[in-house]
């Protein structure tokens, strides 16, 4: 490694602590606008959030919920993948699957044109399906979906298999182009699952 | 080390970095746009009688532009087209109304920087915001302070800017050059702050934040 990428490493280097501190004078209650932030990239430290939604620092997950709270209010996803970032770094965090899980929803309205489901993840944030807050539907293994609900700025948070289940029982059949699609419905707009006629293979259950 | 050292001292872009984030954040009431009462911040603190008029608060922001150059941060003012509507020919920061479409006031003053003088947000770190500040003419004017590499080009907008330029922090801050302007308008006397930098006379709201800052910061 060049001696400059050395030095930057150093610089990032401060830690957890150093991080956090920076973290926490970046923003206050609000969520600062990390959108608007270009520091210099200064590495990689170790951070990594595996896909059951726990973040790591160095192989060892981080217990303190706050932290890990504080740390999401800089994240950021970039073409070059997710960084934590404030007005003066960015640092490299590696994110297994999402970097959020959408633990619980609840829905109003259930089986109507209004219908609304608001998901919950594991840190607390709510996202209301919607235009504002997407759902995508990605080919999971055994020929099942994961589901992912858009929670600020290119942040995803994936659905949790009982979370998917729930979502799947407020589902309906629309046709949309001429095709029969079943999808969920959430503040007016219609989000694909599958085609109609695929639905076994996409659940592994009869419709 | 001197309080006065270019690269570290109190005028440096890394203080003033180090203090802003420190000091500010993004936390704005959420009726910071339609309270119904003048914010702390504002024209009329010289000018009382102005809050007998109904308050109005058109939303708007401006970038406080800190430049990181090392002989001393500075920061960089416009020259307001005098072909505007309001405030012609006036020294101010970069900036303007809110749109619907800016999420933030941080976005709002970005881009206004962008649309007139041409600056890039990638050379342009946002560090929070101050006071909202009330301007006499009705707006509520969110100030975003934004930490800027010196790397910049700018390209200015004819109908917006005839003019930038950059004053050092450490004339700024100096109470010294802190001076009160009286001026008659509509039969009343008027009051600002005023600094006179060269030919130049930086008053009214923008001297206005300015004070702000300095007694927030530098007091």
């Amino acid at each position: 490694m060049a001696e400059a990428d050395k030095s930057h490493e150093k610089e990032a280097a401060t830690g957890l602590a150093g991080l956090a501190a920076a973290a926490q004078s970046a923003g206050g209650r609000t969520l600062p606008p990390v959108h608007l932030w270009n520091p210099p990239h200064c590495g990689d430290i170790g951070l990594r959030i595996t896909c059951d939604g726990v973040w790591h620092y160095q192989g060892s997950p981080i217990g303190r919920a706050p932290l890990v709270k504080l740390f999401a209010s800089i994240l950021r996803k970039d073409p070059e993948g997710h960084v934590l970032v404030t007005p003066v770094e960015k640092i490299s965090i590696e994110v297994e699957d999402a970097p959020f899980l959408a633990v619980a929803l609840e829905v109003q309205n259930a089986g109507t044109a209004e219908q609304t489901v608001t998901f919950r993840t594991n840190l607390d944030d709510e996202a209301v399906a919607g235009p504002d807050h997407p759902l995508r539907f990605e080919p999971g293994a055994s020929g099942g979906l994961k589901p992912y609900v858009l929670v600020r700025g290119d942040l995803w948070a994936l659905a949790t298999r009982p979370v998917y289940y729930e979502l799947a029982t407020l589902g309906e059949i629309a046709t949309v182009d001429g095709a029969a699609l079943f999808g969920v419905r959430s503040r007016g707009q219609f989000f694909p699952m599958c085609r109609a006629d695929s639905l076994e293979s996409s659940f592994g259950v009869e419709a | 080390m001197s309080s006065l050292d270019p690269a570290s001292g109190i005028y440096s872009a890394q203080y003033a970095r180090e203090l802003c984030m420190r000091e500010l954040n993004y936390d704005l009431p959420e009726d910071v746009f339609s309270a119904p009462i003048f914010p702390p911040q504002g024209d009329h603190a010289m000018n009382p009688d102005l809050t007998a008029a109904p308050v109005k608060a058109k939303p708007a922001a401006v970038l406080v532009p800190i430049i990181a150059r090392p002989q001393g941060a500075t920061m960089l003012f416009t020259e307001r087209s005098a072909r505007l509507r309001n405030h012609a020919g006036q020294i101010s920061f970069p900036g303007g109304r809110m749109d619907d479409n800016d999420p933030t006031p941080a976005d709002t003053a970005l881009r206004e920087a962008h649309e007139e003088i041409g600056l890039e947000n990638a050379h342009v770190s946002t560090l929070g915001y101050l006071a909202p500040y009330q301007s006499g003419t009705g707006y509520r004017i969110i100030p975003v302070v934004g930490l800027v590499e010196p790397s910049f080009a700018l390209t200015l907008n004819p109908n917006e800017v005839n003019d930038v330029f950059e004053a050092p922090l450490e004339f700024l801050m100096n109470i010294e050059n802190h001076k009160r302007h009286r001026w008659e308008r509509e039969g009343v006397m008027r009051e600002s702050w005023a600094l006179h930098f060269g030919e130049r006379m930086i008053w009214g709201v923008t001297a206005g934040i300015l004070r702000h800052f300095w007694e927030r910061f530098y007091r």
